[in-house]
């Protein structure tokens, strides 16, 4: 008899563990071949990044600011016409027959034909899945399709990676800082410059000398001012200076997503973090530095404002003046104040004439000469500008684009014309820029002297500040047309009025570097038509008319309103990039399918309106225009089938086409010698080519066309034929290029593109290499080998061809090289993309099927063990063998599979929780009647749909939580608070009611450990709960708001309590683990015995769930016990009335049913839901502040799944231990595994159809909104659940093999 | 002596399923001729008013039930039609408020916005399942246990009590699923696909238990010859 024992028991014993093998390799298989997970890389490319490039010779590399490529273009217009098939805009010619939808969008194939040199119609290839969102998140990209964003926050609609917008962006920060920031902070401010500074502080000076008043002048020095920044400080003044929640959270992560890595023998060395400070270099640091400083500008102010110190009074006339205490520019203070005996500070007394800024303060303001040192840096400087940075080409090409545009004094008369009273009053009347700015063979540098033989009058001044615009204004056109050069100083000698008062002659200087910096980041988008754009980029937009996507039968609605405004806007000059989404088509052909009236007469309306477009984006396209430099996309974001749908793989849902017209005309048509085009005779019987472009593409190409960084993970290439439309990208630039006045003007395109190619490769290989560093699934080791080899290819011939090309000096033969080096960099930018495809993009159904087969066969397993169990067990114990189908094995049956085919359905999913509750309560009624047919029990059946009523409504709670979006979620975590937050007597309701709970609790504990023959270690395990459950009360108490509660002070110190609770959960949790050794001596049956253990299991484990889950935890706990006895008490009338024999044969599946939908109720009730945004990530850091990855993630677990997996697993022995008539020790313990079994079985089943229901929507819009989120969530459950069972199988199992030989 | 009371047992059954086959075509006509009515009198309906054509069907139902199921009474002696149909009247408000919380627990949505179309609805509930055993039974447990609890009908007038109750809720419960689906249907509403639900179960069951009864009587007169 005991041999055979422990042959059966043993032979249950491995079930669990080969059950939980088997569902972890199938996961693991099936996740292969069904997550494709990329890593959003929370990094941007920034314009410095390029000097670390290998593709700007070491002279340039010096130069900041220059940015990657040259602008091509000023302003952008997109419009973007969603589900636009490739045969709505190709001639019909192009395909077999002509279709009724074809040849609609006339407009766009007269201009392709007619102008081929700059305007073009390209087949756009995007990658599935076609939906708009994913689309419109791979265009602004440039990558593919993400599937789990691991690095930023999980499941928000809005994109964060780096992206085309964003690179586009206006710095809104700069713009709303002009308002914010007070007129003593100088530097980097839209409209200030750095001599203001001086200039204000030399008048400062000045006056006060002049005043011949005592007076303190205090020059600050900030040590490491941008690292000692405290970002607690920051965000907090960024809240209080009136920044949204959503900015602040994006300053948040931009600035405290900083790594830094070391450079080990010239290789980085991992990544580690920051926790104060700024990076110097980001352009967001010095705008988020000067927030800062603001305070102690703020501060300084105030001080003045209650007469603590008094600054200078500067321009006194008539005792009218401006005060002035004290002058910033970035971290360089100056402090202003009179001299008087409390003021004095005891720090080191310097003497004037000191320097600011670099500029000499305080020296006689009667001495003009002060200022020739600065004269002669700034002519040193503009001489090794000559000598070093400037080519001849390039000096050529400067001069001739300056020239050409700056109006002179005289020559053309334009600004004799416009300024005629300055004319007037101007020292050199024939002062001509041309001729001054010549800079001859090895001759000094002149500078454009406008000088004037008297100081201005009062109504000259708006002339003269106007004139300095222009200059300015003309200034930064040539930087950003003529060169490469990022910092050249232009000087013009004029009398400047400062003050209005006071006049001299002033240098003035235009540092292009910060003009440089306002025009790369002034860009400003607007936006019109489908609102997905502002859920996918809130907020960046300058303007945007967002309209409602959502009405698929609203034809009309997108399209007027994108009509209504487009136009106008295209009139205004206060936007750089235009985006107009139009959604006609897309919905004509949801509703009506393709070949329809309705189509036909969207189309004819969009040709209608590009023609007004393109009419009006040509009148404005002179020179001087508003237009006169603006690209024109019209592109399709995916295609359609004819039926209208999309968002699957196939041709005609992934071919789109796109326009693209530029308004200047280039000089020299690109060959197609990039690829092949499709070339067909149009209707008229002229050729028409047809290039081809990957969407992938499209962000990159437009990044380099604007002249902003491409963004950090884009994959895709320039496409050449698009860069090659727009004329400004034939512009000299390079060094090199002065050898060689007479190459062909394709040669020294090529050259400029292979430029762009060679920063386009290299930025796609700093993604590879720092995804491939930090992401946990990456490529794998060869075929980055792979790519690195094709890369060090290219780059090594470019370094080559360079070379040769300089020492040769003739660079007319250069056309193979540089055709050979397009090819070689093509070769590496399509391998790695190809690449990307395949680990990103496609399905491995193989792999899936294989996954979803082990699953099927370890639900056989599962089912067979279960059997096999109940056949011996039948057979030894019971006379009959028969397990018979009872009503309650039906209706198990029939819950879990209705439960399980409800998966299948996206909106079951949504409402998991409201249809586990139904099912939940419909076995409730089923129960309640065999209460009514047996007569007793009645009480408890009533008590469990009460139960679940309770449930309910919480369920229903945290799905309007979850409606609510997770704004919500981070203020109030329970259904308690959130009541709470409205009235303030439930305040105090819910702060006092979980107490009250909680110490119900405790002194339930305290019942079972005096009643109960409870001894030893569980004794101490259950007491140690009792203690962490006053504890946690304290530490509620301590935390909550009411004062009367908050008894015990903060010096205990809010992580002090909730680390003790965990350290005695430890320990309780070790006791159990290893104590029953050394307490072998007490003789208890097997039933007491399983319930006393089971109770020490879940108490050891309950203080911990209930602290993490918060103040709802008591409450949740409580339902749980009076579920969980309700079902036990249920689950014994049934037994009971049947007969005895026969009963005992198996544990009822119903019960375990219906302890698993508890479980699973728990789960909703608690607030969770199967996305990433439903995780409290609050509750990890509960005890303890920083971020600890395995820590804080092994508290997050077990608060989401606390309650439904870990307290219902350990408590499952109640259900078979609660049992009349059953003691003996060894049918408990077979009845247990048995129980466990079904209750993996049951869970099992439901995650297989989840596996079943992915594979079907892998293809879905919503599979990674929706059902990825809850495979995971299931997959994560099930694994644990398994865990689980097999540890409480060995815990409950563990004693009883000892005990076993002894009886 | 015992001829004589089978035969006049075998007169009660006969009579009553004479009854039972009156009040099946009672009780199934009037409720498509309600909803016919509903349309094309007062031209209202379920889906464009809910609560209103339910309390419609309420209404007009209310005085069948009572009266046909009057007429089957248990004990007819000790009881009398009035006292039938007065109990009959006091199960409606209590079967409403049990089946009000019914639906309750298993989810129907709670709200003052709701309250008009949940008693209307538990009122319809009520006259299917609750008022015909209040009529029939009155407060006797046991039957009430037997047909409820047990489903153990004996006899035409249990089948035709016990079939239709079970066949409402059941459709009723079956009605409820398609609530969750994001098809956007107005009568995904709250009560309307339960009411539809419940109406067809109801109906499936009238006529199933016609047809139990119809069989019982074949069976009894053939066993007779």
């Amino acid at each position: 008899m005991e041999r055979w024992w422990r042959w059966r028991s043993g032979s249950e014993k491995w079930v669990p563990w080969l059950i939980l093998l088997l569902h972890i390799v199938s996961i693991l298989i099936f996740t292969r071949g069904f997550l494709l997970t990329r890593t959003e890389l929370p990094f941007y490319s920034h314009c410095s990044d390029a000097s670390q490039s290998p593709c700007f010779s070491s002279s340039s590399s010096s130069n900041s600011s220059r940015c990657w490529t040259k602008p091509a273009i000023d302003r952008l217009v997109i419009i973007v016409l969603d589900a636009l098939r490739f045969d709505f805009v190709a001639p019909s010619t192009f395909f077999e027959e002509s279709k009724p939808w074809m040849d609609k969008l006339k407009v766009i194939q007269r201009l392709a034909s007619e102008r081929g040199s700059s305007a073009r119609i390209f087949k756009a290839i995007a990658d599935p899945p076609t939906t708009s969102l994913q689309r419109l998140k791979g265009l602004t990209t440039g990558g593919l399709p993400t599937f789990i964003d691991v690095g930023n926050s999980f499941g928000a609609p809005a994109i964060v990676e780096d992206n085309f917008i964003h690179q586009v962006l206006a710095n809104r920060l700069r713009v709303v800082l002009d308002n914010l920031i007070s007129e003593t902070q100088n530097s980097f401010i839209g409209g200030r410059q750095i001599l203001d500074s001086v200039l204000i502080a030399n008048e400062c000076l000045d006056s006060s000398l002049k005043s011949r008043m005592l007076s303190v002048v205090c020059k600050l020095d900030i040590e490491k001012a941008y690292d000692h920044v405290n970002w607690e400080a920051l965000f907090y003044l960024l809240g209080r200076m009136g920044f949204g929640l959503k900015w602040r959270g994006w300053i948040k992560a931009c600035v405290s997503s900083v790594h830094f890595s070391v450079l080990v023998n010239g290789s980085p060395e991992g990544f580690f973090g920051s926790s104060r400070g700024l990076r110097q270099g980001d352009p967001l640091s010095p705008l988020l530095f000067f927030l800062i400083m603001e305070v102690l500008s703020r501060l300084l102010k105030k001080i003045e404002e209650c007469n603590l110190i008094r600054g200078f009074h500067v321009g006194v006339v008539n005792s009218v003046g401006v005060r002035i205490s004290h002058l910033l520019f970035a971290d360089d203070a100056i402090l202003f104040c009179d001299a008087s005996r409390d003021q004095r500070l005891f720090i080191r007394v310097g003497s004037l004439p000191m320097k600011y800024l670099g500029m000499p303060l305080g020296t006689s303001f009667k001495t003009a000469s002060i200022w020739n040192p600065i004269l002669e840096k700034m002519e040193k400087k503009l001489y090794g500008w000559k000598r070093h940075y400037l080519s001849k080409g390039g000096r050529l090409m400067l001069l001739k684009s300056t020239l050409s545009s700056l109006p002179t004094w005289i020559g053309d008369n334009t600004l004799k014309v416009l300024y005629p009273k300055l004319y007037v009053c101007s020292a050199v009347k024939d002062a001509c820029i041309s001729k001054v700015l010549w800079i001859p063979e090895g001759g000094t540098i002149r500078v454009w002297n406008l000088r004037f033989y008297r100081a201005f009058k009062d109504w000259e001044l708006a002339a003269s500040f106007s004139l300095l615009q222009l200059i300015q204004t003309r200034v930064v056109c040539v930087a950003v047309m003529g060169s490469q050069l990022t910092t050249f100083f232009f000087i013009v000698l004029l009398p400047i009025p400062y003050g209005l008062l006071c006049y001299r002659p002033l240098v003035f200087i235009v540092l292009c570097q910060d003009w440089w910096r306002l025009v790369q980041n002034g860009k400003r988008v607007v936006m019109m038509g489908d609102d997905t754009w502002t859920q996918l980029f809130p907020d960046h937009f300058k303007k945007s008319f967002p309209y409602p996507s959502f009405n698929v039968k609203d034809l009309h609605t997108v399209d007027n309103g994108c009509i209504d405004h487009l136009l106008p806007t295209l009139y205004e000059e206060d936007w750089d990039v235009l985006i107009a989404h139009f959604l006609g088509v897309d919905h004509a052909g949801h509703i009506f399918g393709v070949d329809s009236t309705p189509m036909i007469e969207k189309l004819e309306q969009y040709n209608a309106i590009l023609e007004k477009v393109i009419e009006m984006l040509e009148s404005q396209s002179g020179p001087g225009g508003i237009h006169e430099n603006t690209l024109l996309l019209v592109m399709g974001d995916h295609g359609q089938t004819l039926n209208g749908d999309h968002g699957g793989g196939s041709p005609e849902e992934v071919e789109t086409s796109m326009f693209a017209m530029s308004f200047k005309k280039p000089t020299l048509s690109i060959p197609y010698e990039f690829h092949t085009p499709t070339c067909e005779q149009d209707l008229d019987g002229k050729k028409f080519c047809i290039s081809s472009i990957q969407q992938l593409d499209f962000a990159v190409t437009m990044t380099a066309l604007l002249g902003v960084p491409f963004p950090y993970g884009s994959i895709g290439r320039v496409n050449a034929d698009l860069y090659g439309l727009v004329a400004d990208t034939l512009n000299l630039e390079d060094a090199r290029l002065e050898n060689c006045q007479n190459q062909s003007k394709l040669e020294q395109w090529m050259q400029n593109y292979v430029n762009v190619l060679c920063i386009n490769s290299w930025q796609v290989k700093r993604y590879v290499d720092v995804y491939s560093a930090s992401s946990v699934i990456g490529f794998s080791h060869e075929d980055l080998l792979q790519i690195a080899d094709i890369y060090a290819q290219a780059e090594g011939n470019w370094s080559h061809t360079k070379k040769s090309l300089l020492e040769k000096n003739e660079c007319c033969d250069s056309l193979p090289a540089l055709k050979r080096q397009i090819d070689l960099y093509f070769n590496f930018l399509t391998s790695f993309a190809e690449l990307a495809r395949s680990k990103w993009t496609e399905f491995n159904l193989n792999m899936m099927g294989i996954g979803f087969g082990i699953m099927l066969i370890s639900l056989l397993i599962h089912f067979l063990a279960i059997k096999r169990v109940n056949k011996q067990y039948g057979a030894s114990f019971t006379s009959r063998g028969d397990s018979g189908i009872s009503f309650g094995l039906i209706c198990a049956c029939f819950v879990v599979i209705i439960r399980a085919s409800s998966f299948l359905s996206n909106s079951y999913i949504l409402e998991e929780g409201k249809v586990a509750n139904f099912l939940l309560a419909t076995t409730g009624f089923v129960k309640l009647r065999y209460s009514i047919m047996k007569k007793k029990m009645l009480l408890e059946a009533v008590v469990f749909l009460l139960l679940i009523t309770f449930c309910r409504f919480s369920i229903e709670v945290g799905l309007s939580k979850q409606a609510a979006t997770s704004q919500f979620l981070n203020e109030s975590t329970s259904l308690m608070t959130s009541i709470a937050s409205r009235l303030p007597s439930w305040t105090f309701i819910a702060e006092v009611v979980p107490l009250l709970v909680l110490i119900l609790l405790a002194y339930l504990l305290y019942k079972t450990i005096s009643s109960r023959s409870c001894k030893g270690i569980w004794k101490y395990v259950i007491m140690g709960t009792i203690l962490s459950y006053l504890l946690i009360a304290v530490h509620w108490a301590s935390e909550s708001s009411i004062r009367s509660l908050a008894l015990v002070s903060n010096v205990i110190g809010r992580n002090c309590i909730p680390q003790i609770i965990y350290t005695i959960g430890f320990g309780q949790l070790l006791l159990l683990a290893f104590g029953w050794q050394f307490n072998k001596d007490k003789v208890l049956d097997g039933k007491e015995n399983l319930v006393i253990k089971t109770i020490g299991m879940l108490s050891a484990w309950s203080s911990i769930v209930i602290l993490l889950s918060g103040q709802q935890g008591p409450l949740v706990a409580l339902a749980s016990i009076i579920g969980g006895y309700c079902i036990v008490r249920l689950d014994n009338i049934e037994q009971d009335a049947k007969d005895k024999i026969r009963d005992v044969s198996a544990v009822d599946p119903l019960s375990v049913t219906q302890w698993n939908l508890l479980a699973v109720c728990l789960f909703f009730c608690t607030g969770h839901w199967c996305a990433f945004d439903g995780l409290r990530y609050g509750a990890a850091f509960i005890g303890f502040d920083e971020f600890i990855l395995i820590r804080q993630a092994i508290l997050l677990t077990i608060d989401t799944f606390g309650f439904s997996h870990i307290l219902p697993i350990f408590g499952l022995p109640f259900l078979v231990a609660c049992q009349y008539m059953l003691s003996q020790k060894r049918f408990i313990l077979v009845r247990l595994s048995q129980a466990y079994m079904m209750y993996g079985l049951i869970t099992a089943a439901t995650v297989t159809v989840t596996m079943l229901c992915v594979t079907i929507h892998r293809r879905h819009l919503m599979v990674w909104g929706l059902f990825a989120p809850k495979f995971v969530f299931d997959v994560v459950g099930l694994t644990l659940a398994d865990v689980l069972i097999c540890l409480a199988s060995l815990f409950c199992f563990g004693q009883a093999e000892d005990d076993v030989p002894k009886s | 002596m015992s001829t004589n009371a089978e035969v006049s047992a075998d007169a009660d059954a006969d009579a009553d399923a004479v009854v039972c086959v009156q009040l099946i075509l009672g009780l199934v006509l009037p409720l498509p001729l309600t909803l016919f009515i509903a349309h094309n009198l007062y031209s209202i309906n379920l889906l464009s008013h809910p609560s209103l054509t339910l309390s419609l069907i309420s209404v007009i139902q209310c005085p069948i039930v009572l009266l046909l199921y009057g007429r089957l009474r248990k004990n007819p002696k000790h009881c009398s039609f009035l006292k039938a149909v007065g109990r009959g009247l006091l199960g409606l408000p209590i079967g409403a408020l049990v089946n009000a919380l019914g639906a309750i627990a298993l989810g129907a949505p709670v709200g003052t916005q709701y309250f008009s179309q949940t008693l209307n609805w538990s009122l319809m509930m009520s006259l299917f399942t609750i008022v015909p055993a209040a009529t029939v039974f009155g407060s006797s447990w046991k039957d009430w246990q037997r047909i409820f609890a047990h489903t153990t009908p004996m006899g035409s007038v249990d089948l035709i009590i016990c079939l239709p109750a079970h066949g409402a809720v059941i459709g009723a419960w079956f009605g409820a699923w398609p609530m969750p689906l994001d098809w956007e249907r107005p009568w995904q509403e709250w009560p309307i696909c339960v009411s539809y639900g419940a109406m067809a179960g109801y109906l499936v069951a009238m006529v199933a238990s016609f047809g139990c009864v119809a069989v019982r009587f074949r069976l009894q007169h053939v066993k007779r010859e």
